[in-house]
């Protein structure tokens, strides 16, 4: 442990200052970043270099304290409401929807497994993580014209699927790209 | 009639359904192996698949990517007191007299060393300024080894009970979850028996006829980590949702939003979920 943490304190340092971190900062996360690996070290499997496992370690310590960051912001900035009553629910919303909606379901998952799997990724990514085009080819690893090119095709394939069982189909395709 | 959900809210749904049965979610040496390109091709794409469900994995994955190999920062980096810091919080100071300074280097920084005056035979001091008081060798009598025979034995005994112990642990990256906020405005968080994720039990306003809430756990990015819409009865006091052990990750805030069949969302519930080894 210790020869890895020489070898990469220095680098996990610089690390979190690329990511605009203070030095304090910096020396905070790169100690938890080492204790994680310390409690990890012993299954290590060897599968990795070791510094690109260290620093996904980083990233993961980097993401967390940016959540951590962002919910005690969005704490503060909220102003609390009175408590309230729940409201009554709505009388007409019937056991009927369910089957609707489970069979609507059913057809899109239907839609999706008929693209080839690497398309699915990338509608996956575009609709459900509101990725870019440049980390969809980085996460799915192909180009980023690759990318839009299997986007594009996913689009007519769903439309025609689709289109009657979701009226604001269009709206939501868009974001697949032309 | 009840909102036609759209295609974005459905693909949503579906892809955490089918992201429960796509079996054990990578660790970081397993993306760390994607990045690398160090894993066969059909590995390589089951973890590929995983980044395309996982929104924190793929923000992970994308953090990994931004700079795999970056030099040191512009500022003064002191290892050798960081290493010190760090080694004290990785072990517990060794004992001066049962842990030979060479097995265990990392153990006895210079900060947690023994003082000079303790007897210390067993580990000599490498400063040359220092000087160990030494305690004459004496005939002790066959009683007292004999109870430093039975010592060791206990201590053996205790040693071997602890490590039985670690072995019945479930194994895992970690054994524990705990939670903080722990109850709010009708919402309570239990971590069950068995350790195998969290409950949140949602009190239900009294109600004549059968219904359904919706219920999302979000991160601190607003990312959906798991949905679910819960059917309920008639006068139902309230309803359970599940999160997975391997849902959740460490020291991260998560938010629990949850609306009544036709109401406004309720105030946001958030807690912080920690991780224990």
């Amino acid at each position: 442990m210790e020869e890895l943490f020489r070898e990469l304190y220095g680098p996990v340092l610089g690390f979190f200052s690329q990511r605009g971190c203070s030095q304090e900062e910096c020396r905070d996360l790169a100690q938890e970043t080492f204790l994680r690996a310390h409690r990890a070290f012993d299954s290590f499997r060897g599968e990795a270099k070791r510094s690109t496992w260290l620093f996904t370690i980083a990233a993961n310590v980097w993401l967390n304290q940016r959540r951590a960051k962002d919910t005690a912001k969005r704490s503060a900035d909220e102003v609390p409401l009175p408590e309230v009553e729940h409201a009554p629910r709505d009388p007409e919303v019937h056991p009927l929807d369910d089957a609707i909606r489970e069979e609507k379901l059913e057809l899109l998952q239907a839609a999706i497994a008929d693209l080839p799997p690497k398309m699915q990724r990338c509608v996956r990514l575009r609709v459900y993580q509101d990725m870019k085009y440049r980390e969809i080819a980085e996460l799915v690893g192909i180009s980023i014209e690759t990318a839009k090119s299997q986007l594009s095709l996913a689009r007519k394939r769903l439309r025609s699927a689709l289109a009657e069982h979701y009226p604001d189909l269009d709206a939501d395709l868009k974001r697949l790209g032309d | 009639m009840a909102r036609n959900a759209t295609f974005a809210e459905d693909l949503a749904r579906l892809t955490e359904r089918e992201r429960a049965g796509l079996g054990k979610r990578p660790d970081p040496e397993a993306l760390a192996a994607l990045h690398d390109g160090a894993l066969p091709e059909e590995e390589a794409e089951r973890i590929r698949e995983w980044l395309s469900v996982d929104p924190e994995l793929a923000a992970t994955y994308l953090e990994l990517q931004r700079s795999p190999e970056p030099a040191a920062p512009a500022f003064d980096v002191d290892a050798d007191a960081a290493w010190r810091e760090l080694s004290a919080r990785l072990d517990p100071p060794a004992k001066p007299d049962s842990t030979p300074a060479s097995e265990s280097p990392a153990a006895a920084p210079p900060a947690a060393a023994p003082p000079a005056a303790v007897p210390t035979a067993a580990v000599p001091s490498t400063d040359p300024t220092e000087y160990a008081t030494v305690t004459p060798f004496t005939r002790r009598p066959v009683v007292r080894a004999a109870l430093a025979l039975a010592a060791l034995a206990l201590v053996a005994l205790g040693l071997g009970w602890w490590q039985a112990q670690q072995d019945a642990l479930p194994t895992g990256s970690y054994t524990r979850v705990a939670v903080t906020g722990e109850a709010y405005r009708g919402l309570t968080v239990t971590v069950p028996a068995g350790d195998v994720g969290i409950e949140l039990a949602i009190e239900l306003a009294a109600s004549d006829s059968d219904g359904e809430l919706d219920v999302m756990l979000v991160d601190a990015n607003g990312r959906t980590i798991r949905a679910q819409t819960i059917a309920f009865a008639a006068n139902q006091e309230g309803v359970v949702f599940r999160v997975a052990k391997a849902d959740l990750m460490d020291g991260a805030a998560y938010e629990l939003r949850y609306t009544p069949a036709d109401g406004p969302d309720d105030a946001p519930f958030v807690f912080q979920v920690e991780l224990v080894d």
